[in-house]
């Protein structure tokens, strides 16, 4: 009789996990990084994923055309970001990275925003990367969401300063990607 | 006319602070016929009587019982004498509850003189109970008029609250939080999706007529769950007098500049006399909150509540069918980002959210947020054939829960969606009192059947699962006139499949938290991952009038199990709302907790004060606590968001010790005062240290004033609170983020009167707390890491009966 009941009262929704999963895509799983160098040869890539990525080689003295892009588990994400630049902005973090997030002079790998949103405020997908001297870097990539509160914009001009003087958690909003590429730069 | 056996019992069902009169005294008992057309039945009848200046009753309403008692209950209340109610020492009109509780004659068809023994009995909940447990009446929820379920019963002693990071709050009874208590709303078990910091109990407080806080384990009576307490919400009683009535209530607040309406109508029409009937609903709005330093954005909240029932009467059988529904959006506050752990130290660091300057107190509400609803449908039925009383609710709840994170702005939906639906079914079997020599013999036994189903959807959280669960239970009472003795057991079982989706499936056999062979892969990659539970449980209690009227003591021996939930078996992801990456452990059992908790009640003269102390032993208790690797360093989770902590859940055995009192001097006279505290000590068994957690040492002091009435002014009264709260010095600091708020003393103040109005009375009310605008934040509330508790507020009410 329970089997009969439990037959009678089972919806079959509950054998399915993951069935509504339609409103969850932008969960990123993936960053890779491309460096294009401006003097012409072979781009150089890593992507980050479960945990992992290869290691990044730069020659001293060359100067590349950086990209970030990102995927969830099946597709590139990287438009979404674009179509929401008002919210989002890229900090590329290290130590030995001179960035108008860190705020450094001198060191190994200076990179600096080569996009803008609609505001004219700096996105990030896009930047100039030079490799000014020989030694390894630990590059942090960081990618915030800052939607608006109360109807006021968080993405404001000079966040990336605000974060070299005060850190991250100065600007609000939340962290979608916090991750770190090896980085050697060779004579 | 045949006479019967009969017990009747008075109350006073408000709080001695409440109190504001003297209530009347009985000097003259009635004897109840029993009726014949009632066929050996057993039945209580609760009536309302009148007490007139003169101690006479004057007027007599049925509230609750089987028809076929109703004239003798009228009959029997008109015979009532009183000593009247006073205030102040000058008599004055009153009401009392009486309940007359009919028992068959031995021998329907035996002479008359065969009356039985009158026994006379403390009817208070609070009184017969051999825990420790205060029941709060009509009037002290109307009190709360615009508050939610945690908030009103943490005014008593014992009961904290752990608010989240929206506008929602989870009562702790005992250092025991909701996962570890159980809610009965209508004597049916409250199920809903819990087990989160946001998640409050979805209970509507203006359709309750009583809520009863019962502290200590009580499984062997209630069921799992009962580990750390239990609360008895209970609508009021349909209204059976012919004619129609009810009762509106307005409330509002200036922190969060909230307004609440309430109104309730019930119906007895003449022509259909069987039927009563009741339509209620409530809907309250609040914009966002603030802290004494700056307002905490997103914080506004909607919530209304719609009810319905119908209840038949006809003989000895009651059936009441009845509907609610529940919902509830709220932000979650802005400042709850589940940003870096190292962003998260920097914030509370800093003393004051990030963005804190450029939020505003608006109606609007934000991602993140959370829409909350919660459907019941129950049928309960009362049937007492002979000596037998019969009781059976069927009840069918849906709870569905979606939450809505920061999201890009071309995704529109929610990102966790939970719908749990259970379907339950309660059958419980009272015989009627028997007696032995001169003690009554009461009793019954009850099964419980549920079924319930769980379907999530979202980022990587929970499975989805079905579970089967029942349970049987029996519970003698020995009355003894000076005191009585209780026993009771229980045994229930569940059987829960859990379905998980081949990722999930993946990530948990990667980890090796899940083992594969207990899981059966279909076709579709959906792993079926069965699991069964037992528990029994078992009470003994006594209580006994040492000095009649004066102390008496109580003394519950109880023991409560509750099987672990889903999230506890397979979390994995991001814990909602907190920086640290959690999982669950498949392979937890049931935790039992066996408990001793003596209480004393001291009435001497105008003091009234009651303590109660505890020490409950929980085995396997199942603790959420930041991972150790095995030489004690915290152990991290590398994600794409950063690396975080990680946290597991773990069984282990846990002491929970302490105590709570009340004292009330002059609950009844021009100035009254009432102090209460509580003590909760939580540790691990074998290493003696301090759980996380649990609530820091609390005491509270109110002084009240209650000055001559006025004709326009009935029952004015004043009062003056002062709440201390210490610092939770307890705490392993290896174990939390930062250090234990500091302790603090927050300043309230209370006004109330009644005016009469065209036959009526318009209850008045005013309410200020934190009135000096302490900034100050809470050990228990998740809050606590991102921003200050809220700052000052008026809470200002009129209700009315008609």
């Amino acid at each position: 009789m329970i089997a009969v009941l439990m037959t009678l009262l089972a919806c079959s929704d509950v054998t399915k996990p993951g069935s509504i999963d339609d409103h969850v895509h932008g969960v990123i799983e993936s960053v890779t990084l491309t460096f294009s160098p401006q003097s012409g040869g072979a781009d150089v890539a890593s992507e980050y994923h479960d945990g992992e990525a290869d290691p990044i080689t730069l020659a001293a003295g060359e100067v590349y055309d950086l990209s970030v892009a990102f995927g969830d588990h099946d597709h590139d994400s990287t438009g979404e970001i674009e179509a929401d630049a008002e919210e989002h902005q890229i900090f590329f973090l290290g130590e030995g990275v001179d960035s108008e997030a860190t705020g450094t002079t001198g060191g190994m790998l200076s990179i600096a925003y080569a996009d803008s949103d609609d505001n004219g405020l700096p996105l990030g997908l896009w930047a100039e990367a030079e490799a000014t001297a020989a030694g390894e870097v630990t590059l942090g990539v960081v990618l915030r969401h800052l939607p608006p509160e109360n109807d006021v914009a968080l993405k404001v001009d000079g966040l990336a300063e605000t974060v070299a003087s005060d850190g991250l958690a100065a600007i609000g909003g939340e962290s979608d990607v916090d991750v770190d590429f090896f980085v050697e730069i060779t004579e | 006319m045949l006479l019967a056996a009969c017990l009747w019992t008075l109350s006073t069902n408000t709080r001695a602070d409440d109190n504001l009169r003297a209530p009347p005294t009985l000097t003259q008992p009635a004897t109840l016929r029993y009726p014949p057309e009632a066929a050996g039945a057993t039945g209580q009848v609760t009536v309302r009587v009148t007490v007139g200046t003169d101690g006479l009753v004057s007027d007599v309403d049925v509230l609750e019982g089987p028809a076929a008692f109703y004239d003798e209950a009228i009959r029997a209340g008109y015979t009532l004498q009183f000593l009247p109610g006073t205030r102040n020492g000058a008599p004055v009109e009153s009401t009392e509850i009486v309940y007359f509780r009919f028992l068959p004659p031995q021998d329907l068809d035996a002479p008359a003189q065969q009356t039985g023994d009158l026994i006379i009995e403390a009817e208070r909940p609070e009184d017969r109970d051999t825990h420790a447990r205060t029941t709060l009446g009509e009037e002290d929820i109307e009190d709360a008029a615009g508050q939610n379920l945690a908030e009103t019963v943490a005014d008593e002693a014992g009961v904290t609250l752990s608010s989240g990071s929206s506008d929602a709050a989870k009562p702790i009874i005992r250092g025991q939080s909701e996962r570890r208590l159980l809610i009965l709303y209508d004597g049916t078990r409250h199920e809903s999706q819990k087990w989160g910091p946001d998640h409050a109990p979805e209970i509507d407080l203006f359709s309750a007529g009583q809520v009863s806080i019962i502290k200590g384990a009580a499984g062997a009576r209630y069921g799992p769950d009962a580990i750390g307490g239990v609360l008895l919400v209970d609508p009021p009683p349909m209204r059976i007098e012919p004619g129609y009535g009810g009762k509106a209530l307005l409330a509002g607040n200036t922190n969060g500049r909230r307004g609440y309406a309430a109104l309730r109508l019930d119906a007895a029409p003449e022509q259909t006399s069987h039927f009563s009937y009741r339509l209620e609903g409530n809907v309250s709005r609040g914009a966002d909150t603030s802290a004494p330093d700056y307002v905490l954005g997103n914080t506004a909240s909607t919530l209304w509540n719609l009810g319905a029932a119908i209840e038949y009467r006809h003989g000895t059988t009651e059936v009441c069918l009845s509907y609610q529904h529940h919902d509830f959006r709220a932000g979650i506050f802005y400042g709850t980002t589940s940003a870096s752990p190292e962003e998260f130290l920097a914030q509370h660091e800093a003393g004051r959210p990030a963005s804190a300057d450029a939020w505003v107190s608006t109606y609007g509400i934000d991602r993140a947020y959370q829409d909350v609803t919660h459907d019941r449908l129950l049928l309960h039925t009362i049937h007492t054939p002979g000596a037998w009383l019969l009781e059976t609710r069927y009840a069918f709840q849906v709870n569905q829960r979606q939450e809505f994170e920061q999201v890009r702005q071309d995704i529109t939906g929610p990102q966790y969606d939970f719908t749990l639906r259970t379907h339950s079914l309660d059958v419980i079997a009272n015989h009627a009192g028997r007696y032995i020599g001169d003690a009554v013999l009461e009793g019954g036994l009850g099964l419980q059947g549920i079924f319930q189903e769980n379907v999530y959807g979202g980022y990587s959280l929970l499975p989805n699962y079905r579970a089967f669960g029942g349970g049987l239970f029996a519970f003698e009472r020995l009355d003894l006139g000076r005191g009585a003795v209780e026993a009771g057991a229980r045994y229930d079982r569940l059987s829960r499949t859990a379905y998980l989706s081949e990722a999930d499936f993946e990530s948990h056999t990667l980890r090796q938290t899940l083992d594969e062979g207990t899981c059966d892969v279909s076709g579709d990659g959906v792993a079926s991952c069965p699991a069964a539970y037992q528990t029994g449980s078992v009470s003994l209690g006594g209580l006994w009038s040492a000095v009649e009227d004066t102390l008496e003591l109580k003394l519950d021996l109880s023991s409560a199990s509750r099987f672990p939930n889903a999230d506890e078996l397979y979390l994995i992801g991001y814990a909602p709302s907190f920086p640290v990456y959690a999982l669950g452990a498949p392979d937890l059992g049931a935790e039992t907790t066996w408990g001793a908790s003596p209480t004393a009640g001291l009435r001497l003269g105008s003091i009234e004060a009651e303590l109660s102390g505890y020490a409950n032993y929980i085995t396997d208790y199942i603790y959420f606590a930041p991972d150790t690797t095995d030489s004690g360093d915290l152990r991290y989770e590398e994600t794409i968001r950063g690396t975080w902590p990680l946290y597991t859940y773990r069984p282990l055995d846990a002491w929970f010790r302490g105590a709570d009192g009340t004292v009330t001097i002059g609950a009844e006279a021009p100035v009254g005062l009432r102090l209460q505290g509580a003590l909760v000590r939580a540790t691990d068994a074998a290493s003696g240290d301090h759980l996380i957690g649990t609530p820091a040492d609390r005491a509270r002091a109110t002084l009240t004033a209650r000055p001559p009435e006025a004709p326009w002014l009935k029952a004015p009264a004043l009062s003056v609170s002062v709440d201390a709260v210490a610092r939770q010095s307890r705490t392993d600091p290896a174990l939390d983020y930062v250090p234990a708020p500091d302790g603090y003393l927050l300043l309230g103040a209370g006004l109330q009167a009644d005016v009469p109005l065209r036959g009526q009375a318009l209850r008045l009310g005013i309410e200020g707390s934190n009135l000096l605008n302490r900034a100050y934040r809470d050990y228990t509330s998740l809050t606590r890491y991102y921003a200050d508790q809220p700052g000052r507020d008026i809470r200002v009410r009129v209700g009315t009966d008609f």
